[in-house]
């Protein structure tokens, strides 16, 4: 009897845990239906075409950013360090890359370099936070500011990719139907991370720690190892942004990488991980991606007014947050 | 250490012992962010010499010094029950361009209200800091979201206020404040001091002053002994509107311009200003007085940095370091401590 009655509640918990995921979908469908009902070419081939592509870098840099937050940290720096890995990139693809056999060798340095730069930024911000013990909230603030300097100190002035490079990142306009090669790479990222998250030590690790970290310490989990390797993962994950905002824009934007800091933040609350850590997922984190992209692209099909658009953004976040917000957990403290 | 003496010391006294060596971290701990303080000031007055050490350099700090201070003092009470505001940037700007409006200006001339415009402004700010707070206690929405979103809503508020070009400030009064001193402290620095002075008196000598530490500590400890978390947690939200506010007004009186911009970059280095003097992310720790250090440390290593020439660029990654070692010698550590 005992059990049965366990397994129920445990039943009934898996399924509200299941409707908070429905949740967040609604809150899309409800925004595209919205946004079709104004414009009839909303979900027209070309429109598809451009929301789906552009959100492919916002998913690359979310997802790394769901790990941090699961953990219950935060990760203010993925922006800035997006910006350096976008700098780095051109640079390489423009000094390095005419000495080079071929534009798709230079295409593949790029990419080492930065994930190589990724991976050790994770590891420093990873070292601070967890051997210093700084806050990862101050930690990446202070990081933050420093990348943002070594982005404008490697270059000041956006330079664009020079014309012989320009193999080199054709691979972003690729296209299968609506769906880009950049949007499948970045769900490939994706399908990576849902791995890591659900089948290896690291993945469970991660839930652990977020729900109870002094436990998980004494459990015998080495706390510190996964926290940093999960830090690196994030740090890889910005410059894979940067990467692909480089092949993108066709130049280097030393600031590209300034306004996604908060937005990946909210990209991720939306998606139904909690800022408080031990709760959420990657694939959540894809549905939070596109409630953002749904909004900002709906914006301007539509044609909001310029000065209107910071406010509806604002109501939007607003309104979707207190849809798929978790309130599941009674007595749960909000911060 | 403890193994060795406890042959010939008593459980007490090791115990005694303990306490007190705590006690001598702790004192120590909250000494760092002075010592960072008067440390910056000694290699900047060593390195730039008469251009630092200046009665002229002094006045000039304390002039950069108003704004940061009001935006890292409201933003210490939010810090301080363990929440966050991020929409400083956006709440700023908008009290700024709505004070620019709403008194004498070169382009909305039917609107001049004078003092009243400067309240509007303000007001305007206040309004968000509650709205927020309501929204984040009753719909159970982390503060980070709510405040995020509200960023892009002031923002959003402010830009359409004046549509396209900011309005310039006409009104006599207003447009000499910005010159006017007393005993050698601009006017303007000394209503973000006055205001200071309330928020310390707040802090220290009200009822709602200890609740805020209370609900930073453990908000189920303040709740069973019947005082109200949501609504102190509200009134902490709106008192950090009313000094977004009032440094948004002063922002636009200094520049002679209500608009938005002034708003920008704000709030990062506030963040910063209130760890660096030792208010712990977490909740419970610190206060408006150590806010004060960590302003004065982020104004005095911005403006040490600017006399000694150095690169606009190389120099927020410095500020981006010294955070880093602030904040590093002031955490506290040891195998139990957590830290998120």
């Amino acid at each position: 009897m005992a059990s049965n009655k366990t397994v129920d509640i445990g039943k009934r918990m898996r399924l509200q845990e299941h409707l908070m995921k429905y949740f967040s979908f609604s809150a899309i469908v409800i925004l595209i239906i919205a946004f079709s009902a104004s414009q009839q070419n909303f979900l027209g081939k070309a429109n598809l075409k451009t929301l789906l592509s552009d959100s492919a870098p916002l998913i690359i840099m979310s997802i790394g950013m769901t790990f941090i937050l699961i953990l219950g940290s935060i990760d203010l720096a993925m922006g800035s360090v997006c910006s350096v890995a976008n700098v780095l990139t051109v640079m390489v693809l423009n000094d390095i890359g005419p000495s080079l056999s071929s534009p798709v060798l230079a295409a593949f340095l790029a990419l080492v370099v930065s994930i190589i730069f990724g991976a050790f930024a994770g590891v420093i911000q990873g070292i601070i936070h967890v051997k210093l013990k700084v806050p990862s909230f101050i930690a990446s603030l202070g990081f933050m500011s420093l990348w943002q300097s070594v982005a404008l100190l490697i270059t000041e002035a956006p330079v664009s990719v020079a014309k012989a490079m320009w193999p080199a990142i054709e691979w972003v306009k690729v296209t299968f139907g609506v769906i880009g090669l950049p949007l499948i790479l970045a769900l490939i990222g994706v399908a990576i991370l849902y791995v890591i998250q659900n089948y290896t030590t690291i993945g469970r690790s991660l839930y652990s720690i977020g729900g109870n970290e002094r436990a998980s310490r004494i459990a015998g989990i080495s706390v510190d190892k996964v926290k940093i390797s999960l830090f690196v993962v994030s740090g890889i994950c910005a410059a894979l942004g940067g990467y692909f905002l480089a092949a993108k824009l066709r130049s280097s934007a030393p600031r590209v990488g300034d306004s996604f800091t908060l937005l990946i933040v909210a990209a991720v609350a939306l998606g139904g991980t909690s800022l408080s850590g031990g709760r959420g997922g990657v694939l959540g984190t894809v549905l939070g991606v596109f409630t953002v992209s749904v909004i900002q692209n709906g914006m301007n099909f539509i044609g909001v007014d310029a000065y209107w658009q910071n406010i509806v953004f604002g109501l939007f976040v607003l309104a979707a947050v207190a849809i798929s917000v978790d309130r599941s957990v009674r007595g749960l403290v909000v911060k | 250490m403890a193994i060795r003496n406890s042959g010939n010391m008593s459980i007490t006294e090791e115990f005694a012992a303990k306490i007190k060596r705590d006690n001598q971290k702790e004192r120590i701990m909250k000494l760092a962010p002075v010592i960072v303080l008067f440390a910056l000031i000694l290699i900047f007055s060593i390195v730039c010499g008469k251009d630092f050490a200046s009665l002229k350099n002094l006045v000039a700090v304390l002039n950069q010094l108003a704004i940061p201070l009001l935006v890292a003092i409201g933003l210490t009470f939010v810090i301080m029950i363990g929440g966050i505001d991020l929409s400083i940037n956006g709440t700023v700007g908008m009290a700024a361009s709505l004070v620019g409006i709403f008194v004498m200006n070169n382009r909305f001339t039917q609107f001049n209200l004078g003092i009243g415009g400067i309240l509007i402004g303000i007001l305007s700010s206040v309004l968000v800091g509650f709205l927020a707070g309501l929204i984040h206690v009753y719909l159970r929405i982390p503060s980070f979201m709510v405040t995020f979103a509200f960023m892009y809503v002031c923002k959003g508020i402010g830009l359409l206020s004046y549509s396209g070009e900011p309005p310039t400030i006409l009104d006599p009064v207003l447009a000499e404040l910005p010159k006017k001193s007393f005993i050698g402290i601009p006017f303007i620095t000394w209503m973000a001091l006055i205001v200071l002075g309330i928020c310390i008196l707040i802090q220290e000598y009200t009822a709602f002053g200890r609740y805020i530490y209370a609900v930073g500590t453990d908000e189920s400890i303040l709740s069973a002994v019947g005082v109200s978390v949501k609504k102190v947690k509200v009134k902490v939200f709106t008192l950090a509107g009313l000094c977004f506010g009032i440094a948004g007004a002063l922002a636009a009186i200094r520049l002679g311009q209500g608009q938005v911009n002034v708003g920008e970059g704000l709030m990062f280095p506030a963040q910063a200003a209130v760890v660096v003097g030792g208010t712990s992310l977490a909740g419970g720790k610190g206060g408006v007085i150590n806010t004060i250090v960590g302003v004065l440390v982020m104004r005095v290593l911005s403006n040490g940095l600017v006399l000694m020439g150095v690169n606009p660029y190389i120099r927020t990654g410095i500020e981006g370091i010294i955070i880093l070692v602030a904040v590093a010698l002031t955490v506290a550590r040891g195998a139990k401590v957590i830290s998120k």
